[in-house]
């Protein structure tokens, strides 16, 4: 067992471009005849380790990494986009009047009751909460965008 | 119009914690919407009335926060036919 395992170390490092099929291994090891024994145990220990490393590493089909969850990236683009659709869902905005430059309260008609409505919205749209001091001071859209690109660092 | 006054300030922190309180019941956001909507008519320069609609206002924050308050509803007339 320590001489197949001895085998196939030196294969592979002997060989690295066949390292990447498994199954060159396995058939090296049955035709491949004993090499010699006479190592120190210590070295056996390593090159077993080595051997399950040098094989987890082999990347076949993306099986063998691991795989996280998140969200896709914002960009600037992105977050117009999701600032707009939320704002055309509101009730009391027109669609057909809203653009990126539209003040809430001189072309949209919006009082201040209105604006704390769209900007909770915001908020749990982005998932992250905007303090009073400055959500009185978002009067369009185009700003809303920016500070929300402010505060997830987003720049291009 | 633009720079808030401190009671303006106050009210709309205040419309904010009851949109916030009231997400999860059902039933209260249309009720606080119109009530604010309606007293937002009343004047700027009516302090005491819109102070004591203030302190309402908190202390019915309170009760909606309270565990034991799970939605609102309300009778209505039906609309009298012919």
């Amino acid at each position: 067992m320590a001489a197949r395992v001895l085998q196939q170390c030196v294969r592979s490092f002997a060989r690295p471009s066949l390292r990447l099929c498994s199954n060159n291994l396995a058939l090296r090891v049955t035709a491949a005849p004993a090499a010699a024994v006479h190592r120190p145990l210590s070295f056996a220990a390593d090159s077993r380790r080595t051997r399950w490393l040098v094989q987890s590493r082999i990347p076949s089909v993306g099986v063998l990494c691991r795989q996280y969850g998140d969200l896709p990236p914002l960009t600037l683009e992105t977050i117009k986009e999701r600032v707009m659709y939320v704002l055309k869902l509101y009730d009391k905005i027109s669609p057909e009047k809203l653009q990126t430059s539209s003040h809430f309260m001189k072309d949209l008609g919006l009082d201040s009751l209105d604006q704390v409505e769209i900007i909770m919205a915001m908020e749990d749209e982005f998932g992250f909460e905007i303090p009073d001091a400055e959500a009185e001071k978002l009067m369009t859209p185009e700003e809303i965008v920016q500070y929300i690109a402010d505060k997830k660092d987003v720049y291009e | 119009m633009f720079r808030h006054s401190k009671l303006q300030k106050q009210v709309l922190a205040l419309y904010r914690q009851f949109l916030r309180a009231g997400r999860d019941k059902p039933g209260f956001v249309p009720r606080i919407r119109d009530e604010f909507r309606e007293n937002s008519r009343i004047k700027k320069t009516d302090v005491m009335h819109i102070e004591y609609l203030y302190r309402r206002g908190q202390r019915q924050l309170e009760q909606l926060r309270n565990v034991n308050t799970k939605q609102l509803g309300s009778f209505s007339k039906p609309k009298e036919r012919g």
